[in-house]
């Protein structure tokens, strides 16, 4: 009676297997990683590292200090490396193992003087971009990896064959005891109970599965958007001026306007179009929805059975898809 | 450095406080200008001007304190421990097969379910 119970649950468990309701966590990681691959765009690499490195000059400069050449960890500075010195056992120094560059003040000039750079500067905003665009990219390519790892699949699998052998040594044994074969309506439990060992295995992994993506789809949450936002506000950042005259354009036409002119009418409607246009695709947007749909994951992954969350989880990301492939068109196309 | 999400709620309460003025200000313009006194309306175009230019400036304080250098790289920790723990535990979950105490709750299941079925029919 225990056992016919215990069967009772294991196939009301193996109906309710988590591992189909899952959102499609491998779409947001294909659309953030478009989005970083996009934002690259919007804040070139090459131009960045040279734009940083020319403020920091500017403000050594403004502050009178001096770049100081002075010896690595790795060796003395001033004479090419010699390798008939080094031991062939180890790996030659390089350059920046034997000299090191730092900027020095008058004040104390034996203190290294690291500028604080304005956080604001373009090539500071890209660098900071780019920091979170790598950061964010590695995060979604790991989620969607564990998301779509097929671990459970594969050894539920592996399981099932062996749990077939069993099945047949079961089978096996009982015709040697009885002195007959096991009769159909027994080998068809046989299989249906392996079967139901087999979901059960699966529904275990998938639901371990479900709990580790729960896990670190929760503690990445609150970074996840908060890389977006400072994402959204840097790509804002590219636009921001262009919009903020078309605005001022719709503003300046509508107040021109006078009274029952009809082609004033058609101008300010003109002026507001061109002024949706920019807004509703501006640069920010994309990095953006990478907040609502990360969390909409982390809610739909909280409630597995709530199928309006999974919905809604993936409409937000079916939505980021949307705009990031908007963005990219618009970057490739030479738009941004 | 006042905290970003309390700059961005002060930011909101300003937007909130500001939007009634501008809202004001506007049904005003809208009254001069049907009345024909174009000097009243330019004179409120002003103030909205002024007041959209302070919500501007106010509006990139926010974003300022956002790209505070220190806290993309926190942000960018945060994230990076993030990616860490996602390989983390899809090494694990690819070791499942080492999961051995489930497999083997398993197999002992299909036993006794097994011993039962057989012991009931056969």
């Amino acid at each position: 009676m225990l056992r016919s119970a215990g069967l009772v649950a294991i196939l009301s468990c193996a109906a309710c297997s988590t591992g189909h309701v899952l959102p499609e966590i491998d779409a947001f990681g294909q659309a953030v990683t478009a989005a970083a691959g996009a934002g690259e765009r919007l804040f070139p690499p090459g131009q960045t590292a040279e734009g940083v490195a020319a403020l920091r000059r500017q403000q050594i400069a403004a502050a009178g200090g001096v770049l100081v050449v002075e010896d690595g960890p790795g060796g003395l500075c001033g004479l090419p490396v010699s390798p008939g010195s080094l031991d062939p056992a180890l790996p030659p120094p390089r350059f920046d193992d034997i000299c090191r560059l730092r900027a020095a003040v008058a004040a104390d000039a034996d203190a290294t003087f690291e500028p604080r750079l304005p956080d604001t500067d373009p090539a500071v905003v890209a660098r900071s971009a780019l920091t979170l665009l790598a950061a964010l990219g590695d995060y979604a390519e790991a989620l969607a990896a564990l998301a779509r790892s097929d671990a459970p699949q594969s050894t539920a699998t592996a399981l099932g064959g062996a749990l077939g052998a069993l099945a047949a040594l079961g089978s096996a044994a009982q015709a040697g005891i009885g002195g007959t074969a096991p009769s159909p309506a027994t080998a068809a439990i046989v299989s249906a109970g392996n079967g139901v060992l087999s979901a059960t295995t699966r529904e275990a992994l998938e639901a371990r599965r479900h709990a580790l993506l729960r896990e670190v789809v929760r503690a990445a949450d609150p970074a996840v958007a908060d890389a977006a936002q400072t994402l959204a506000v840097a790509a804002a950042r590219t636009d921001a001026a262009a919009r903020d005259r078309l605005y001022a354009a719709l503003l300046a036409t509508a107040d021109d306007a006078s009274p029952g002119d009809a082609a004033a009418m058609a101008a300010v409607e003109a002026a507001a179009a061109r002024t949706r246009a920019a807004e509703d695709s501006a640069a920010w947007r994309p990095f953006f929805q990478i907040a609502a749909a990360h969390r909409a994951i982390r809610d739909s992954l909280d409630a597995p059975a709530d199928f309006a969350r999974l919905a809604e989880a993936n409409a937000r990301i079916a939505a980021l898809a949307g705009s990031v492939r908007a963005l990219v068109t618009a970057v490739e196309d030479g738009r941004r | 450095m006042m905290q970003t999400g309390a700059l961005q709620a002060a930011m909101n309460a300003n937007d909130f406080h500001f939007q009634r003025i501008l809202r004001e200000l506007r049904r005003h313009k809208l009254r001069a200008k049907f009345d024909g006194d174009e000097a009243l309306k330019r004179a409120y175009i002003e103030q909205e001007t002024l007041i959209l230019d302070r919500l501007r400036s106010m509006r990139e304080a926010v974003d300022e304190a956002l790209l505070d250098t220190d806290r993309v790289a926190g942000i960018a920790a945060a994230l990076r421990s993030g990616a860490d723990r996602a390989r983390d535990l899809l090494d694990r979950l690819k070791a499942a097969e080492r999961a051995l105490d489930q497999v083997k709750a398993a197999a002992e299941l299909a036993l006794s379910i097994l011993r039962t079925v057989t012991g009931l029919i056969g």
